[in-house]
């Protein structure tokens, strides 16, 4: 039986690994027994750029998804997976609980300081509580020079800056959250869980083990299958003095959170995956907020395919909670620039042939199709009007083009660099180490490789046959595309391997 | 049939054998020529890859087709009259049949369209 898969990404690293499942599912990747995966963003951190670009993916993809195939269960093509809000699994009858057509679960009453949020009716002051809560956490005023040590006058709706401490007492409400009852109350026997965390910050580290607690506190959760992605440092930031963040402290971190984890988390996952690198690249040093927009990272990459393998694991091979499986991730060979070469096989055939397929019908679509104005296949699908002015167009353009090429291109000059494709060469060139050879024979061209003739030919013959079973013309585009990029991979022959 | 048509444009000819036979046969085959155009464009071409499917490519067509259908009118007259020289009479059946080559083939060219795959959309 299908079932649905929620996917739990707590804090900044949480939501950029949300962000490279979107992009691995918008490329096809195959599911097994999957309804729908529900991907549920918990930042505090309201106005972060990492947080926002993730959710403008989502609501992105959900348009693609549901103006191309509708409610329809399918196997394969771009967009197949039904990735949809917590919405979209509300009882059409049921008028009691009105939840927020959205991807992130709010907290409530996050928009003062820790001390406030403690303390809202201000009635501890001269308390021996507050004695209590000044022994625990440091209460620099907010107009002291070293105010950035500051932990009862930090804001908490900027995040909560490396804080564990803060973020384990703010979790403990997440209980009380509309959004997190309806989880609560409708994930089904067989559905699964996944919860995304780094393990060096505030909000993933002190809001993954609370969530599981939360979880499994509900008796009818027990005996679902639960998956976990912990991220270990993979970068620094820069030296800032008057910053909350401090690099140094990861691997400090890291350790307290690890002896915690070992004990609080016992007997409760049935799968932790566990990914770090040596921290090469130096962030810039962000606290929060729309400044925070780091690049997109290979171990970003890699912690969604975390996700796809729990998912795609059939339920007899998880082990039971008291015996959990810990699972890594190894690339053939450590270097500072990686290619698809790189990979073992299951994650070439799984995971990086559908990424190949879906930057060929990028590429096609947004710097050949435009070109190809006078063809049959393009007035038969009305592109001359709709390509520029519907919705649908509009959020295809959008998600290839500041979506999955900035992430493409992200992960490039990132370090380490994932760099599986050359995103600006021709269609020839596009991957990286292994180039369409365009053969020649005196002087006269045999086998040009991909080209326009080929592109046109094959679009236009493709769209002629779609015709004949697909109605609805942008599902029927979504097709073609997946079948335009087959057709490029032909030619490809193969990913390259390393010798 | 053709007969009928030519006369209506050419006026008629008082050798009878433009009606028995000149007419009808290049009335035929200025039937068959642009059914074989139409086919050419729409069904080997139009199906077999983009180059030659858009609406230069069609006008090109028609108008090779004019180009046979007007010697076509007149070797077939001048032949069938031993006629030595293109009088006024044949300069108006020639034109008179390029004039049917193009209305057959626009006639053509909208009726099996649909069957092309690069050339659906052309003439429009």
């Amino acid at each position: 039986m299908a079932r649905n898969t929620y996917v739990f990404g707590v804090g900044g690293t949480g939501a950029r690994i949300i962000r490279s499942l979107t992009m691995l599912l918008a490329s096809g990747i195959k599911l097994n027994d999957t309804n729908k995966i529900i991907p549920i963003i918990i930042d505090v951190d309201a106005k972060n750029a990492d947080t926002s670009r993730t959710l403008k993916a989502l609501e992105a993809y959900k348009l693609i998804r549901a103006t191309g195939y509708g409610n329809q269960e399918l196997k394969d093509g771009f967009f197949n997976t039904d990735l949809n809000t917590l919405n979209s699994i509300m009882p059409e009858n049921d008028v009691k609980i009105k939840l927020e057509d959205s991807f992130q679960l709010h907290f409530d009453n996050l928009e003062t300081t820790f001390l406030k949020y403690l303390d809202p009716k201000e009635e501890l002051a001269g308390d021996i509580n507050m004695d209590l809560l000044e022994a625990l956490y440091d209460n620099t005023p907010l107009d002291h020079a070293n105010f950035q040590n500051t932990e009862l006058n930090l804001r908490l709706d900027m995040g909560f800056k490396g804080n564990p401490n803060i973020g384990c007492v703010v979790f403990n409400t997440l209980g009380n959250t509309k959004e997190f009852r309806f989880v609560l109350n409708n994930i089904s026997k067989g559905d699964r869980i996944f919860i995304i965390s780094s393990i060096f910050g505030g909000t993933g580290s002190s809001g993954f083990p609370q969530l599981v607690r939360l979880l499994l506190e509900n008796e009818k959760l027990q005996s679902n299958l639960f998956g976990a992605l912990t991220v270990m440092p993979y970068f620094n930031v820069t030296d800032k003095k008057m910053s909350a963040i401090n690099s140094d402290r990861f691997t400090s971190k890291t350790e307290a959170a690890l002896t915690y984890y070992s004990k609080s988390l016992k007997g409760k996952l049935n799968s932790l995956y566990q990914l770090w690198d040596k921290p090469l690249k130096q962030y810039e040093n962000k606290e929060g907020g729309e400044e925070q927009k780091n690049n997109a990272h290979i171990i970003e990459f890699l912690g969604a395919t975390a996700v796809i393998d729990f998912i795609n694991k059939p339920d007899q091979s998880f082990k039971s909670k008291d015996r959990p499986d810990y699972l890594d991730f190894g690339i053939k060979k450590d270097d500072q620039l990686v290619d698809s070469s790189f990979f073992f096989d299951n994650t070439r055939n799984k995971i990086i042939q559908p990424l190949t397929l879906f930057t060929y019908a990028m590429k096609v679509y947004l710097e050949k199709i435009p070109q190809y104005k006078d063809e049959a296949f393009y007035k038969n699908l009305n592109l001359s009007k709709d390509l520029n002015n519907s919705t649908f167009y509009q959020n295809l353009t959008s998600f290839f083009k500041d979506h999955y090429k900035s992430w493409l291109k992200e992960m490039i000059d990132n370090e380490r660099k994932f760099q599986p494709f050359n995103v600006d060469d021709d269609l020839n060139g596009l991957v990286r180490a292994r180039p369409i050879e365009v053969k020649k024979i005196l002087g006269v061209t045999r086998d040009p490789g991909i080209n326009d003739s080929l592109l046109k030919t094959k679009l236009g013959k493709d769209e002629d046959t779609l015709k004949k079973t697909i109605t609805n013309n942008e599902e029927r585009f979504l097709k073609l595309l997946f079948q335009i990029a087959t057709e490029c991979f032909t030619k490809l022959e193969s990913l390259p391997s390393m010798v | 049939m053709f007969t009928f048509l030519y006369e209506i444009l050419c006026g008629k000819n008082n050798d009878p054998i433009y009606a028995s036979q000149i007419f009808p046969f290049v009335g035929l085959f200025t039937l068959i020529f642009a059914i074989l155009f139409a086919i050419i464009f729409y069904m080997i071409l139009g199906r077999w890859k983009p180059i030659w499917d858009k609406l230069s490519h069609w006008i090109m067509t028609l108008i090779l087709l004019i180009t046979v259908a007007i010697p076509f009118a007149i070797i077939q007259a001048k032949s069938a009259t031993q006629a030595e020289t293109t009088n006024a009479y044949i300069v108006k059946f020639s034109m008179a049949n390029a004039l049917f080559a193009f209305f057959y083939f626009v006639i053509f060219s909208l009726l099996i369209k649909k069957a092309s795959i690069f050339a659906k959309r052309t003439p429009f």
